[in-house]
């Protein structure tokens, strides 16, 4: 009872965010300058061609009146339509919105692959060789940018080793039959190993780029509280009770450390899920962040609201899951 | 004592490997480009290589020369996905190229070889689905037939009726195909159709250029049953259906499969009247990236790139198995003062101007030599253009002398550039660091493409770089679109009424030499005025495996894809 009421409430602050960001972001798309109907009349044209395309965009009515219609289409579930694609903005995100989710996941995974084991072996063993390579690793890490990483990763894998495949987009082969439009998830729906190859070979590098980017943060947090929660009093208790090593690691001290981690690997996920424009581009993944960016470079406003507010969404979301585990594990947060 | 050995192991490792890596490029061009010369355009074999995953050589396609009965493949690295496939209103040049696959043009300007290159002739036009047309001595009329035999994708005719309604269409709806007609070809009727394949046309006056305006994307076939199928109350041209549903192909390809932001999928069509075209598949990849392009290019994983920028042809030089197309062209860069904006409200300001940008700099340094001097408002080569006989050289004393002379305030001045245009940038700063030389400060601005177009044609901006290219080669057209007192396209707000009266007289004028005489005063008028500061004409290049080859670059500079071929 108590978590269903705390649900419900997460939920209404949801919705109440959720409203104040799309209204954010349509003053500020608004109230800058760029009137897209010259870029879509072109030079072949005439100031009436220019008025007639700023009427049929709706640009031309006063900024509250365009925000209440585009707040009343939004409580109806049309979040408008892309003047770059001609399509609902639904369509393009229902498009493209697996691509992300894909690459992100994978690359959570992979993230949490090393990052996570580093962290602890690292805090085990001090002054250590692994506590030197996670500390070099996770420097590295966050102070290399994304983007080249990305083209060195390619420079070196795709260029001079030739042993990944060209960067075109999510598969050089054919494309697995719609289910979840995840094509590597697709591909071993339909047991169809040949499309699974591709589209992972595909995933591998720009996965690689952004699981390094988000594993070094996440290394040193792990690290970092692995560290604590050794040396904290309960962990010394069960030491000097006798409690064998293993059991202490994984029974006694890990729990503890899982939880902050999580709350951090969300973060992360929520993150990736917004779209990672700049891998996008370099690994020519066709997501959500080059959609947007590409959306903003056109002064396109409904699929750069509508790719915020899916952003704003993801994040809440990830948040209110993670809240509601802690709530679920851990017995402080109730108070 | 050990630890420390080892990390020191270690950092010499990770040493060593990124020295590898960071010489690898140089030391490994030859390998890439040794695997990639056995590649033809036949990628649908490489393609599937690539999908063995990450342990192939998937860079380099290891297919051979097409065997009869094996697919040919053409792939093409795009930088964007196409906005519209609606032939009435596109306006980006993704579009024009998919319309210009999908869909049959009426004419279309004869392939000439001109120095190597091959263009298509501007002042000539072959008939392409109109069989023939004949003007009549009215200087209004003309009598269209319509090649039988064209039909669309599912056997249905192309008959005097398609064409109609393609004219219909374009003058009810917002776009370049009604801009055309009515600014151009100053036809504002759809013709009469006199039996099935015989159409009438009129113009309300005579224009020289009511002919080569069908040669664009939005005179192209389309099958009034489908916009008739999809029409609403709302849309009653179906343009929201057609902007999406490229149905019933008229043109050498169809389009079978499109993933936004991905991939374009055409499959060449066999009952296309002139013959089934020379590849069997073309694939468009979306790679927003020109630097990705180029390595893609080079590797071989795709046979075109286009889109690239200087720099990227830059490092493309010397390319083993890549071959640059190039042309010279038409189009214009040059720097806009709004003549309506002080100070360039003063002609000897303009011209102080004009006189102290340094030319060649810019020639060189920005278009690394692949551009020729733009010496007026008619591009070098154009219809009646004067070349070099006019035009500004730099000469920075006389510029100091013009700019005394015009009472210049010592404001300093704004040059706006569209930020999206890495060129542009290029420019902005050389002629800002030749402006100091004479005493104008200049600041750049950079603008988001939307608020530069925006502003652009608000005629707000002061100063600004742009590019001009008239698609269709005639003086009064082009001069029409950027020069004329008041119109749409010029930016620069430039008013000379008796340029105004040249352009107006230009389109009744029939006889030849009397229109050369009346635009070589226009053009001598305006260089005179100087609205723009004519910077140059920068080489058209598109880069290509030496595999594939046929590519025609016609005025309006829109690739046509269609004409490619495998070599050899």
């Amino acid at each position: 009872m108590q978590l269903a009421i705390y649900i419900v409430r997460r939920l209404a602050y949801l919705v109440v965010a959720l409203f104040l960001v799309s209204l954010v972001t349509f003053v500020i798309t608004r109230v800058l300058p760029g009137n897209p109907a010259y870029l879509i009349v072109g030079v072949q044209a005439d100031q009436s061609t220019v008025d007639a395309v700023t009427e049929r965009l709706g640009l031309d009515d006063p900024i509250p009146e365009q925000c209440a219609r585009y707040v009343g289409d939004l409580v109806g579930g049309d979040l408008g339509s892309s003047w770059r694609t001609g399509n609902p903005v639904t369509t393009d995100i229902a498009a493209r919105w697996p691509a992300t989710i894909e690459l992100a996941s994978a690359a959570l995974i992979l993230a949490l692959a090393w990052s996570v084991p580093l962290g602890i072996v690292s805090a085990l063993r001090r002054r250590s060789f692994s506590d030197r390579l996670a500390n070099f690793l996770s420097g590295l890490g966050v102070s290399i940018p994304e983007f080249w990483l990305a083209l060195i990763l390619l420079l070196v894998f795709f260029g001079t080793w030739e042993v990944a495949p060209a960067p075109i987009g999510r598969t050089l082969g054919e494309i697995p039959e719609h289910t979840t439009g995840l094509y590597t998830i697709d591909a071993i729906i339909a047991w169809d190993w040949a499309a699974f190859r591709s589209a992972a070979a595909q995933l591998i590098l720009p996965a690689t780029t952004l699981a390094f980017v988000i594993g070094a943060p996440l290394v040193r947090v792990t690290r970092g509280f692995m560290r604590e929660t050794m040396a904290s009093a309960h962990i010394r208790s069960a030491r000097a009770l006798g409690v064998p090593k293993r059991s202490l690691i994984f029974r006694h001290a890990l729990p503890n450390v899982l939880l902050p981690v999580s709350t951090m690997v969300a973060m992360m996920y929520g993150y990736l899920l917004g779209g990672t424009v700049l891998v996008e581009i370099v690994f020519a993944w066709p997501g959500i962040g080059k959609y947007a960016v590409d959306s903003i470079n056109a002064s396109d406003f409904a699929p750069v609201l509508a790719a915020v507010l899916l952003s704003a969404l993801t994040y809440l979301f990830v948040y209110l899951v993670i809240d509601v585990l802690h709530f679920v594990v851990d017995p402080r947060t109730r108070t | 004592m050990r630890t420390r050995f080892k990390t020191r192991w270690l950092v010499a490792v990770l040493a060593f490997a990124l020295v590898a890596a960071a010489c690898g490029d140089d030391d490994d061009q030859g390998s890439e480009t040794t695997a990639a010369a056995g590649t033809t355009a036949t990628t649908e074999a490489s393609d599937t290589t690539a999908a063995g995953g990450g342990t192939d050589t998937t860079a380099a396609p290891d297919t051979t020369v097409a065997d009869d009965g094996e697919e040919t493949v053409l792939t093409i690295g795009v930088p964007g996905d196409i906005q519209t496939l609606d032939p009435c209103c596109a306006n980006f040049i993704r579009s024009h190229e998919a319309l210009l696959m999908i869909y049959e043009v009426p004419v279309i300007h004869p392939t000439v070889d001109q120095n190597g290159a091959l263009v298509g002739q501007a002042t000539d036009l072959e008939s392409r689905y109109f069989e023939s047309w004949e003007a009549h001595d009215d200087g209004l009329t003309y009598t269209i037939k319509v090649r039988e035999g064209v039909t669309f994708d599912d056997g249905t005719p192309i008959t005097a009726e398609t064409v109609r309604f393609m004219v219909d269409r374009n003058l009810n709806t917002p776009g370049g195909g009604a801009w055309l007609l009515t600014n151009i070809a100053s036809v504002t009727q759809p013709p009469t159709v006199i039996d099935e394949y015989t159409l009438e046309l009129k113009s309300d006056r005579p224009s020289p250029l009511v002919m080569q305006s069908f040669y664009m994307s939005s005179s192209v076939a389309i099958d009034p049953r489908v916009v008739e199928e999809h029409a609403t109350d709302e849309d009653p041209w179906a343009i929201e259906y057609l902007s999406r549903n490229p149905s019933n192909a008229s043109g050498p390809y169809q389009l079978v499969s499109r993933v936004p932001d991905q991939e374009v999928v055409f499959e060449a069509r066999d009952d296309f009247y002139l013959g089934r075209p020379a590849y069997d598949k073309i694939v468009w990849k979306v790679i927003p990236s020109p630097a990705e392009r180029v390595q893609l290019l080079r590797a071989g994983a795709i046979d075109v790139a286009v889109g690239l920028g200087t720099e990227e042809f830059a490092a493309l030089d010397g390319a083993d198995g890549v071959n640059v197309v190039r042309a010279p062209s038409k189009n214009m860069a040059y720097i806009g003062m709004n003549n309506s904006i002080a100070p360039f409200d003063n002609v000897t300001m303009r011209q102080a101007i004009s006189y102290a940008v340094d030319y060649d700099d810019i020639l060189q340094n920005v278009y690394q030599g692949d551009a020729r001097r733009l010496w007026g408002p008619l591009p070098d080569g154009a219809a009646t253009s004067l070349g070099d006989q006019i035009g500004y050289t730099q000469d920075v004393a006389r510029a100091q002398e013009l700019l005394a002379e015009s009472g210049y305030d010592g404001s300093s001045v704004t040059l706006s550039i569209d930020s999206a245009k890495a060129e542009h940038q290029l420019i902005a700063v050389r002629v800002q660091a030749a402006l100091r030389e004479i005493g104008v400060d200049v600041e750049i601005e950079q603008l988001p493409a939307a608020v530069f177009a925006e502003r652009k044609v608000g005629k707000e901006l002061q100063m600004f770089v742009d590019e001009s290219l008239a698609w269709i080669d005639d003086p009064n057209y082009s001069m029409s679109l950027t020069l004329e007192g008041g119109v749409f396209g010029n930016y620069a707000d430039y008013q000379n009424d008796r340029v105004d009266t040249i352009i107006a007289d230009g389109w009744l004028e029939q006889d030849p030499e009397a229109r050369r005489a009346m635009f070589e005063e226009a053009q001598r008028l305006i260089v005179e005025d100087a609205p723009w500061v004519f910077l140059a004409q920068p080489d058209f290049k598109i880069a290509m495996r030496d595999s594939v080859t046929g590519f025609v670059l016609y005025p309006n500079e829109i690739p046509r894809f269609a004409d490619l071929q495998p070599a050899g």
